[in-house]
This record gives C-alpha cells, structure tokens and sequence, in this order.
C-alpha cells in the first residue's frame, strides 16, 4: 500500500486545496501519472503517484484543503506490478475489473461506500478552466471585484497575458456606452467607480463627475512643458527687482511705433554702456555679448514666447518694428522656430498695451535681466527690473535705470 | 569514449534521473525543505561534461546533484543532504543548492544566479599561478548570462588567457521566461564570440558532449587559454518543485520529451557499444538499487548538532 500525502510544492506551504481528481477509484495508476492537481500557496500543480497500482482510496474531496503531510489517497501497489523507470508499458491495465478486489487494509476506516465512485469525483462548477496565456494575480482580483467572468476576458486577450487594464478595458466595453467610455477617458475613471450590472450611459458618467466635482486632466503639450523647465530654472534664479517709472511724453509724441519698439531701441542703447546687461554666466566665467540682443515676450491665451531682436543696437526703428509685426505674425500661426528664441541677454515684457500699471517678470533663460513695462499714467509709465543677482549688483541696476530715463527725454533718441 | 565510459555514463544518468524522482517524492511528502531544483531531461549534459572534464576543478548552479554524483560524491552523501543530514555532503546545512566537495574539486551549488561564474575566474586565475594545467569548468544556465558578472568574467578570462572552461546550459527558460524574451538571441554563444573559441552542441547527446568537453579541455591544458561552450537541452520538469510549469504547452513538453537523452543513449549504447537488453537492465537496476539506499540512508541519518550552527561560518586559521 502507497500513501500518497498532500505535497510539500514550496518551502512556504502549509496545507494544499484538492483541486481536482484526474484518477478515479479503482482506477490503474502508472508511475509517473497525474493523481491530483492541487492549489499550493504559489500555483496549482500537478501530484504525480511514484509507484505503479491501483488507487483503492481517496479521502479529500475536491476543493478540500488539507494541511500538508495528510493522507490524500491510498495506491494499492500488489495489484499490478510495474517497473520504476518505464512508464511505457504495454498495457495490460485498461480494465479494472476490480469492484473491490481488496478490502482496504486493516485500519479502521472501513469505508463502505458502494463502487459507484464515492465522493471524489463531484464535478462541481469551479473545477479550473484550463485557458491558455495568463492572468495577472492583479487581474484576477479586479475580475473578481468587478463581477467580471475571467474565462470571458482570457477568451478575448488569447494567448496573452491578461493585466488588470484588460479587465479595466473588458468591463468599460460590456456594461458602458461609446459615449460613457469617451467620457471615462476623458475623466480618467476606471470602471470600477460603478456597479457593473447594467448598460452605463454618458448621463450617469456625467453625473458621477458633477457630483464628485472631478476637474478634467489635460495633458501638457511639449510646448507647455518646454515652458514649464524654463520658468522653473528662471525662478532658481537669485533675483532682485527695482521699481521705477519713466517719463512717457516722447513716447506718446512718436506713436508711429510702439511703445516696445521704442523701448527696445533704447534698453540697446543702454546696455552698450553697461556689459553686464550683456551678460551669460557660463560654468566658470562670464561671457559678454558683443551686441545687445533682446527677447520679447509675446504670448497668447496658451502659449508664452521669448523670440529674440539680435543686435537691437545695430538697428533702425524701422527694422526693429518689422521684426516685432514679425512676431506678432509667427505668433498667430504658432510658426516660431528655435532659431528665433537664441542669443538674447536681456528681456523685455510689456503688459502696458493690456491696462495692467505695475508688475514685475521673470527672467528668460540663461538671460541677464529683464524689464516688465506697465501702462501709461499721467504721463508716466512704470517700469520693474528684474536682475539676476549673480551678474548685475544692485548698484549697477540703478546706473542703468538712470541712464533709461536720461535717454529716454532725450529726443535726439526719436530720430529716424 | 570507449565501452566503459559509455555504460558508466549511462548508469549515471539513469542514477540521477532515478535520484531526481526520489528527491521529488521526498520532497513532496515533506522530507526535504528550502528549493529542490529537478535535473531531468538534462542529464546527459551534466553527466557527460563531468566524465569529460576528468580533472580540474567544477564549479556549478543550484541545479547540480547529478554532477556532483558524476564527480564522484556518494548518492547516499548527496540525499543526506538534500535531507539536512549530518552525513550529508555540506553537513545538511547546505541543502539541495549547495553541494560542496573540496577533496572533489567540486565547488557546485551556488543560489545566486551566475553569482559562481566570477568565483571560477578567480579560481582559474589562481590555478594559472599555481602552473597548474587541470583547467577549471563552470556551468550555468542561459539566463545566466544576462547577468553583468558573465561578461565581466569573459573578458577578464579571456584578457588573462585563463584556463577555464564555460559550459551554458541552454534549456532555453529562466524559471518561467523564455530566453528570447530576454536577451535578443536564442543562441547564447554569440555572446562569447568576440572573446573566445565557441563551440555549440546537442545537450541531449551524451557522446556529443563529452567530445566537445574533452576537446576543449585537451585545448585549455595546452594553454589555449579559454573556450566557451553552448549546449542546448531541455528541462522535463518545472523550474524548481514549485513551479507549475504552465507557461510551456503540451505540446511543447511533447517536443522536448521527445528528445529524452536517455532513450537516445540507450540506443547508441545497444547500436555502437553492443550492450544487450540484460546488460542494460543490470545498469538500470543497480542504480536503482543505489538510490533506494541513498534513501534508506538519508532517512536514517542523523540530524546536526545544534553546535554544527556555529562551524564554517568564519574561515578557519592555517
Ligand atoms: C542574482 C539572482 N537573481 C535572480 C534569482 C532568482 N532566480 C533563481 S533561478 C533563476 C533563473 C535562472 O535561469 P538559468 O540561468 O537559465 O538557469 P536554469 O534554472 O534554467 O538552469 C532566477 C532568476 C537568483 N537566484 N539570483
């Protein structure tokens, strides 16, 4: 008589469920066949017989869970020998004629279940569903939360291993409308924020969103995100601000420009005087640019530009307006090119136009500084530096502040 | 090889597949505790690259009882310890992945994948200083040789010139993924290419393999310098005891059994070496024979000593 006993499959387990019988009573065993597949803590594994007869006992019921070490079947070894390693034999088994050739053996169970198979082999409904490919332990918990049929979505995902987003996806296609699911992707909400046990239609979605008060996720585009890194940097900056205002009569008297090209016809001027308004810190040195090159903020409802006016110093009002209606032009068809925003080293940003009197910017890039250039007021208009620390002291920026305000009463500077 | 060496190797591979199904029995009836990883189906490799490694030094995976029977360790020393016996091989602490035998010059069983690999090269480098020309063999599995260790001891191995021997047993699964899944090749030799000599050889082909190992051997204690070896072979069971093995089909498993390398020897042993059915029978027997009493053996032996806990944990003073 051979005992076989619930396996040990792993270091960890200690008792094994009885998933399913793949011998019946009285049935000939071979060395080496399946008896049992059985659940261990890490998988459902196959219990193979090592000795060769007939299997005259079974003590576990599918679904059962005993601990390890328990006598799961008997294998009655006399009724048939059988060789260790040649499981091929010739059969000669096929019919076991048996009944109940022996009666047990001594011990007490003396179970008196006629031969019509005794308990074991109750085809109950869980019996495992043998699908190829796999599921996820995660998917297999979502299935189960969701009420979804894992056999329906391994079925749908053949041969593949299924994750908990395929049960996410299965569930969204069978229990929401198109226009539900457009909704749920929109929201990014997982199906399972619903009671899965009819059709969901985009009112209910909708609903769920207005009562949770769910905002909309929109994704950055790499413009924004471009955006985003720069004005993190620009805000590491170690910054200071100086508040001035500057007298606007001249401007006002040439109004066949603007306000801006004015401007940056002027700040170039100026910062020919003072090189550290030209200024790029580079890892261990400063370098100053030959020329006064400015960018300027243009921006519409989404998007934030800094193109560049290079060597403003060398250019006529003229040309400088051209550039700017340039801008203006790129701008509204979003055509800036890379090009366009490289070389600057100081900026100017000009909220005026728009009514706002007074604020101050933050500095583009690896730039020097940058003037934020409020709106007219009794003749005055207010203007804020922003200076980086590291390369314009505060005495220098008020020098430079000076000389904007000196040049810009000199009409000379109104010229051509 | 000559009619000796084939019958030997084929009562050693039928003694460890017959080991193998008796250390998965006890394992399953709880004899047996931590990982048991099955060699079957890949015996010939590990039985014929041993014989044709004759001297020298071995260095293996946790996958190694047959080897380190091959090596000449008693079955009954290898079960013992399997069974965390005293009289086992590594005094029943080491367990099924760490059957150590310095008087064997068999360092096998290591946990750590590819973790042995870079320990044959020092071994090698070591044995180089010393002159002497036994040469070293390390053997490892395919998914080994993703690890940065493996590459790191090709190139030192194959810079020094050191008399080593690598041998990867390509069974084409790390536990439950399949080579080509991670590494872009299913022929893991290409790796050594650039380095080394290479040779490639059916694992299932006991004769095949011994040939290959003896050449190269033969190459190495000429000075050649190191020799890189694939064999391709295929493993019967799960990973280890508690793999379930459901990501090969049927089959796949058909295909692979298909192959089984003792049938094919079997019918080498009775085409090319003469054996008559009896002879064979007589083989298969007695190694029966020697694991049921490795068995007996085991079971009988006794446990460690609670002191055992505190020897060869420090190196010990020369
Ligand atoms: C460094 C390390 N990583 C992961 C593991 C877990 N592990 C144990 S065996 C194994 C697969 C090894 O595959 P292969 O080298 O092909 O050997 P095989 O078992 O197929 O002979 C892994 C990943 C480990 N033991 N060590």
């Amino acid at each position: 008589m051979y005992e076989i006993v619930m396996p040990q499959l792993s270091d960890s387990m200690e008792e094994g469920k009885l998933i399913a019988w793949k011998k019946h009573l009285g049935e000939h065993v071979n060395v080496g066949d399946v008896i049992a597949e059985v659940e261990s803590d890490k998988a459902i594994m196959e219990v193979q017989s090592f000795k060769a007869g007939m299997l005259s006992e079974v003590n576990v019921k599918e679904g059962d869970a005993v601990p390890v070490g328990s006598v799961i079947a008997r294998i009655d070894t006399g009724a048939k020998e059988s060789k260790a390693h040649e499981p091929k034999k010739v059969e000669a088994k096929e019919k076991p004629v048996v009944k109940q050739v022996k009666v047990q053996e001594t011990v007490a169970s003396v179970k008196e279940e006629p031969k019509e198979e005794p308990h074991a082999v109750v085809k109950s409904g869980h019996t495992a569903v043998h699908l190829k490919g796999g599921i996820s332990p995660k998917a297999r918990a979502k299935a189960a939360a969701l009420g979804v049929d894992v056999a329906k979505v391994m079925t749908k995902n053949a041969n593949q291993t299924v994750h908990a987003e395929d049960v996410d996806a299965y569930a969204k296609e069978r229990y929401f409308t198109p226009k539900a699911r457009k909704l749920l992707q929109a929201y990014h909400l997982d199906s399972s924020l619903f009671v899965l046990d009819h059709k969901i239609d985009s009112d209910e979605v909708q609903h769920y969103i207005d009562t949770n008060e769910l905002s909309l996720p929109k994704a950055l585009t790499s413009m924004q995100k471009a955006i985003i890194l720069n004005v993190t940097a620009s805000a590491a900056k170690p910054t200071f601000h100086i508040y001035e205002s500057i007298d606007a009569a001249l401007l006002e008297k040439h109004t066949q420009h603007s306000i801006t090209a004015w401007l940056v016809k002027i700040f170039a001027k100026v910062m020919m005087q003072h090189e550290n308004f030209r200024a790029k810190l580079l890892e261990n040195a400063i370098s100053i640019a030959p020329n006064a090159s400015l960018s300027i903020a243009v921006a519409d409802d989404n998007n934030l530009y800094m193109p560049v006016i290079k060597d403003a110093n060398k250019l006529t009002i003229d040309e400088i307006s051209k550039q700017l209606a340039a801008f203006k032009k790129k701008l509204q068809s979003s055509s800036f090119s890379a090009e366009d925003m490289q070389g600057g080293s100081f900026g100017i940003s000009n909220l005026g136009m728009l009514g706002v009197k007074r604020f101050d910017a933050m500095i583009n890039r690896d730039e020097s500084g940058i003037m934020a250039i409020g709106g007219i007021e009794d003749g005055k208009i207010s203007i804020t530096l922003t200076a980086d620390h590291r390369l314009i002291n505060g005495y220098e920026a008020a020098l430079f502040m000076n000389d904007v305000k000196k040049e810009l009463r000199e009409p000379l500077n109104f010229k051509d | 090889m000559n009619k000796l060496e084939a019958e030997n190797i084929y009562f050693e591979m039928v003694r460890g597949r017959a080991f193998e199904y008796a250390a998965k029995e006890h394992y399953m009836q709880g004899d047996i505790s931590g990982f048991l990883h099955l060699d079957i189906g890949q015996e010939a490799l590990s039985v014929a690259a041993v014989k044709a490694f004759e001297k020298g030094d071995i260095f293996s995976t946790y996958r190694e009882h047959i080897m380190a029977m091959a090596r000449g360790i008693e079955p009954s020393a290898v079960m013992a310890e399997l069974f965390g016996k005293a009289s086992g091989v590594s005094g029943g602490k080491g367990g099924s992945m760490h059957l150590f035998e310095p008087s064997h010059f068999f360092y096998g069983g290591d946990a750590i994948v590819g973790g042995h690999i870079p320990n044959a090269v020092g071994c090698a480098y070591a044995r180089k200083l010393q002159g002497s020309e036994d040469g070293v063999m390390v053997i490892f599995g395919d998914g080994a040789t993703n690890g940065g260790a493996f590459f790191e001891s090709l190139n030192n191995a194959a810079t020094q010139k050191l008399p080593l021997l690598f041998l990867c047993e390509n069974n084409g699964y790390a536990i439950g993924t399949a080579i080509t899944r991670a590494a872009p090749f299913k022929e893991q030799v290409k790796k050594a290419e650039p380095y080394m000599l290479t040779y490639s050889v059916d694992g299932m082909d006991a004769e095949a393999v011994y040939n290959v190992v003896r050449e190269a051997q033969t190459k190495i204690q000429e000075g050649h310098g190191p020799i890189f070896i694939e064999a391709f072979t295929c493993r019967f069971e799960g990973h280890s005891v508690s793999d379930s093995n459901a990501y090969r089909s049927a089959q796949e498993m058909e295909h692979c059994k298909a192959k089984d390398p003792i049938e094919h020897f079997k019918a080498v042993l009775r085409e090319k070496y003469l054996l008559s059915d009896a002879d064979i029978s007589t083989l298969e027997e007695k190694a029966q024979k020697e694991v049921d009493d490795a068995v007996t053996f085991a079971k009988a032996a006794a446990e460690p000593e609670v002191d055992a806990l505190f020897e060869h944990v420090f190196a010990e003073e020369v």
